[in-house]
Formats: C-alpha cells, structure tokens, sequence
C-alpha cells in the first residue's frame, strides 16, 4: 500500500472537519477564566455518569445492526477464555450499587450470576453478573484495582455484535458495561456469547493509563424474551416524512424502538420521537442513536420500562406532521421463585445504627463514622469461643459493604475483654444480603467491654482475593450491641 | 511583551495579542485534536484548555516556532481527555453520515478503521494524526514528538503496522 493510499484512508476515517470560527472567540473568553479544576465538559460528563452511575451514551455504530443478511465477518476472539472461579454461597452475587449502575430499569431477579475470572498480564478480571434481552446486555465485571472496560467486543453465533455501549461504576472494583443492541439467541433463549475486553482504563480518569488485555469470557447467556407493541395507527407517514417502524418491543428492561425514516435531516429527528408517560411528560430516553446508511435515517431508541403497568403515548411531530398514538406497558412478571435461593438476610435498614470511628485506607479509603452491626455476640461451637462482630457501613459512593471480624481460634478462643488475633473480611450489600467477601486478611481486635454495648477497637489488613497486594487497612475503634 | 506567567499581571490587551498570535496556528491545532479525540465538542474544549495553558506557560517559551510548541500542549491536552473512560465510544453522529456517492460498505470498512485507531495507543494515534491528517513533515512531527526525524518516521512505520497499513515505503520528505 502507498503512503498516498494510506493517507487517504486514514483521512477518510479520522472524517473531514472545518475549523469553527467560534473556536478563536471561545480561546479567547478562555483566557479570561481561571484555572480549571480540571477538562470542563469531561467533568460534567463524568459528574453525570459517576453520579447517575450509568452512561445511556449514544454510541456507536449500527451498521451491522442494520444489514440483518449480511452476517459479521469479525470472529471471535480464540485462545484461552474464562475459567470457572470457586463454587458460590449464595445465589445472588451482584451488589446493589452494581445494579444501581446498571440502570434502575434492569429486573433484579433477571441478571444471571456468573464468576468467571480471565488473567492477562497477571491482572485478573471476574465477570459477576450478566443480562441480555433483544434491546440490551449488560456485564457486571470486577477487577482491582479500579478500572472501567475499555473497548469491549461482544460476539454471539454470528460474529461481532456492533452497537453502542457506556457503563458505569458500581461497588469496590465493580464496573457495568451496557451494550445497546442484544444477541441472537438459538431456540433455547440461550445465545453463545464470547466477550472480549480489549483493555483496561484504570481509574481515576485524569491519572488513569491503559492495561491492554484481551480479558475474554466464553459463555451461554439467557436472552430474555421482548413482546411486539402494537401500534394502532401505524405512523406510515408523518408530514412529509415516510415511516417504518422497524421495530417496537417490549423487553422486561426497556421499550425499544427502531424506526426508519425518510424525507428527514438528521438534525430534524433530533427530537422529534418522545415517549410520554400517563401523565404526559416526557420520558427521558435511555439510548438514542441516529445512523445514516443507505436510503432514509435509521432511528434506534430504548426507554426504561415503567415498573408498574401504564399507559405510555408515542409522538413524532416533523415533517410538516404529526403523529401519536397510545400503547400500553403491563406490570413486568414477578420473579419466579427460586427454591435454591437463599432466604433474605438482614440488610443495614434492617438493622439499628451504632457509633463508630473507623478508619479505611488503601484500594478503599473511608471514614465510618456510623454502622449498622448485624452480629456482635460471643459465638461458640466443639472447638472454642469466638467473638463475631459484622457491621455494615457505607461508603462515600453509596456503596454499601459488610466488615466482619472473627477472633480467631488459631490465636486463641475468646474468653472476655483481651486481645485477640482476628480474621476479617470486607463483602458488597447483594440484593439478598452481603454477597462473598471481595477482601480479606487479618489483625488484632482489642475487646474492652464485654456486655452490652459492646466496644473495642480493631487494626486488620485485608488483600484483594485475587491480587493480595491490593490491600485495605481498618483501624479504630467500634461499637456494638 | 506579553506578561502572562512571567510574574507579572497579564492584561487583557496581553490576551488579545496572545490570540492573534497563535491564531493561525488554531486550525490545525483543532484538526490534531478531532483527530485525537473523535469528538468535534471535546476538540474544541481541548484547544480551549490547551491555548489556556499555553498562555499561562508562554513566559517558559523559548523556542523559535511557535506551531509545533502548541501542537505539543495540544497533543497533551488530548492524551489527558483521552483518559477519560469513554474516550474510546465511537460517536454515531459523526460516524455514520456517509457522503450520498458513498454505498454502506465504505461505512462499515470506515467504521473497522476507526476501531482499530481507537485501540491504539496515544502515542501511535499522534504519529499518525500528526503524519497523515496534518501534513507534517519527520521533522516537524520530531519537534512535536521531541524526538528525531529517524525515531519519528521509526514510530510511524509501528502505529501502520498495528493497523496492518503496511506501507511500500515512507517518503523521506
């Protein structure tokens, strides 16, 4: 290939820009301001993610999406893949704040557990957690220290799946990755997924370098099952502009749509599809994408899906037009029982608060100056005496973890005030209580007083289960009972 | 004599000359930074941050050139918003208009080189922005880099080869 032809490929990639006259007067108002703490948009837009904890970012590039015939040439990524991890206790793993990032509208009792770990470069990366249906997937995946998916690929049987994505962070070394387009499932409902993190972005972004991967997990992922909407009328024509709904589903997550258009500018359907809800405002759209590709303008959007059954209203004013019609939502099923799951353990609003003055230091920096202890007692089988103290604390995120610690019989059995060897351990709030522990290690715990309150102090150091050098003090003193 | 960052109080008269003296440079500073970022939002706001810096460092200036002095602080400021965790999303506003003499082929083969650029390093995706979508010559791109023509054509020839362009030669200019 010639230096020319690879200029002219490069050109065509990178796109053609004209230089915006504003930018001048823009450098110069510039000069004018102060210092900025930091990049002004990017600190907007990730005060936005972090704080909502999910990006619903138009992204991405539907093309494939768009040429249902043509299968996706991009195989999936060979060589080692995932290995299965170690046996879990309870049958829902991911964290609260986990499924907090991953958007609100995602059912609970729908994210499938996983604990797969693939290594790369000595840095291990778990996938916890995942969700699909045909509108999305989702991917709960954990590694320290902290760090977001970088480039994420996903495959089903038909090669690369190419979509937008955005994700957000959720408990200590937890990230959801979201992928605005779901996986072709075989009769079954399962589709053979193969994901492929490319690299890492190490957090926080302004310090933040890359750990290049691929970090690659091969596995069977239920597709959750989406419903037609009918539409009555269908919106054919709308002013000038031709019609074709595409796509309108019900998915257990989200209203989705796709709609091709034409007869519009892109900048004319900039806004001109809304979904309003039973009292006529508009619902704000998780994704929303617009693509240009052959004739007319592809239009792909997704609306969280209302936890109760409602009548929502679709609008698409342009064209010289107008349409609307009204179509209803039903109450999404309730979660089948599960006999193999766990009964709910007690979580923090269950439990009274008591003072504390904790420190955390490390992967996990934290004050705790307020707990919630669930167990605080002297516990005592065959072999000895142990004293239990669980506490649940909550970060500066909103992130709710369980800080237990055991004296420990090795040491010697817990007889009354005294000090003791200690073992703890640090574990995320799941849906059903705390799931298993993502941090452990050992201390001292001092026990001044024995009775009710119970109080003492504790200085302990844990690891990363999978990376000890990760590691996270606690030290002071606690309270309980 | 412009007072900014030399200890002195810099005036808005200070400002303006400021401007009008990287003025020409602005267009390819904002062209390095698109092709940095992908993003023409994020472009602008870098050539913002990156004339404020250089503005308040332009008393260290000691070179002869201005231009490849701020396509360094522009190049810079890239790699920081780069960092950011969502640098590497491909904004669909801006991938997929094709031109109307362009059939969805283009579009997809356009969409695959794209990926591949954004899996590359920063230090490969500036060779290439600086080589092939500013024009520049080794030599400048060696000022821009603070390296040597040799090391600067060197490092071309690497981020090609990644992206599996391999080239028949590279001109010497």
């Amino acid at each position: 290939m010639t230096e020319t032809e690879i200029r002219n490929r490069l050109r065509d990639a990178f796109g053609e820009v004209e230089y915006p006259p504003a930018l001048t007067r823009g450098v110069r108002s510039r000069l004018d301001r102060p210092q900025a703490s930091g990049h002004p948009r990017l600190v907007a837009l990730a005060a936005a993610l972090l704080a909502v904890a999910i990006v619903a970012t138009l992204v991405y590039i539907r093309t494939q999406a768009w040429l249902p015939s043509a299968p996706s040439t991009v195989q999936a990524p060979r060589g080692p893949l995932s290995s299965p991890g170690p046996p879990m206790i309870s049958a829902q793993q991911v964290p609260t704040a986990d499924l907090a990032a991953a958007g609100a509208s995602i059912p609970v009792g729908l994210i499938s557990d996983y604990n797969f770990a693939s290594t790369k470069n000595g840095r291990t990366v778990r996938l916890i957690g995942a969700y699909a249906d045909p509108a999305r997937i989702v991917l709960i995946c954990r590694t320290l220290p902290q760090a977001q998916p970088g480039l994420v690929e996903i495959y089903d049987d038909r090669g690369l799946i190419k979509a937008g994505g955005g994700g957000g962070q959720g408990s200590l070394g937890d990230s959801v990755f979201v992928l605005d387009q779901g996986p072709h499932a075989g009769s079954d409902g399962l589709a053979n997924v193969t994901v492929s993190i490319q690299f890492l972005q190490e957090m926080p972004p302004a310090q933040g370098n890359l750990s290049q991967g691929p970090w690659n997990f091969a596995f069977a992922l239920k597709v959750q099952p989406a419903t037609t909407i009918a539409l009555e009328p269908s919106p054919s024509t709308v002013g000038s502009w031709q019609v074709a709904v595409q796509t309108f589903e019900l998915t257990p997550s989200v209203i989705h749509l796709k709609l091709l258009m034409t007869g519009a500018s892109p900048d004319s359907v900039a806004s001109a599809v809304n979904v309003l809800d039973d009292q006529g405002n508009t619902v704000v759209p998780l994704e929303g994408s617009t693509s240009a590709l052959g004739a007319g303008l592809h239009l792909d959007y997704a609306w969280a899906r209302p936890g109760a059954a409602a009548t929502y209203r679709l609008q698409i004013n342009g064209g010289g037009g107008h349409y609307a019609a009204s179509f209803a939502v039903p109450a999404p099923a309730a979660p089948t029982p599960d006999s193999s799951e766990v009964p709910k353990l007690p979580g923090p609003y269950d439990l009274p608060t008591a003072s504390e003055s904790l420190t955390v230091q490390g992967a996990m920096a934290e004050t705790i100056n307020f707990g919630h202890p669930w167990q605080c007692k002297a516990i005592s089988d065959t072999s000895g005496s142990s004293f239990l103290l669980d506490m649940y604390f909550r970060s500066k995120s909103g992130a709710w973890y369980l800080l237990g610690l055991i004296t420990d019989l090795a040491d010697k059995p817990y007889s009354g005030p005294g000090s003791y060897g200690v073992r703890a351990y640090i574990s995320p709030l799941a849906t059903n209580g705390p799931a298993d522990h993502i941090l452990s290690g050992s201390g001292t715990m001092t026990v001044t007083s024995a009775g009710a309150p119970f109080a003492g102090t504790a200085n302990a150091m844990l690891g990363w289960d999978d990376d000890p050098k990760q590691q996270v003090s606690v030290s002071g003193g606690w309270t309980c009972g | 004599v412009i007072a900014a960052s030399t200890g002195e109080e810099a005036t808005g008269r200070d400002a303006d000359a400021f401007v009008a003296m990287v003025e020409p440079v602005l267009p390819a500073a904002y062209r390095l930074a698109v092709g940095m970022l992908q993003s023409r939002d994020e472009a602008e706001d870098a050539v913002q941050e990156a004339m404020y810096k250089a503005w308040r460092s332009f008393g260290r200036f000691r070179g002869s050139e201005m231009k490849p002095w701020l396509l360094t602080i522009v190049a810079n400021q890239c790699r920081q918003v780069r960092r950011s965790p969502w640098w590497s999303v491909i904004r669909s506003d801006e991938a997929l208009r094709l031109a109307p003499d362009q059939r969805p082929e283009d579009g997809v083969l356009r969409t695959d080189l794209r990926r591949a650029l954004s899996r590359l390093s920063g230090a490969q995706r500036l060779v290439l922005v600086l080589r092939y979508y500013l024009d520049l010559s080794f030599e400048d791109m060696a000022v821009v880099l603070k390296t040597n023509p040799k090391a600067a054509k060197s490092r071309t020839y690497r981020a090609l080869e990644r992206l599996r362009l391999s080239p028949e030669v590279l001109g010497d200019d």
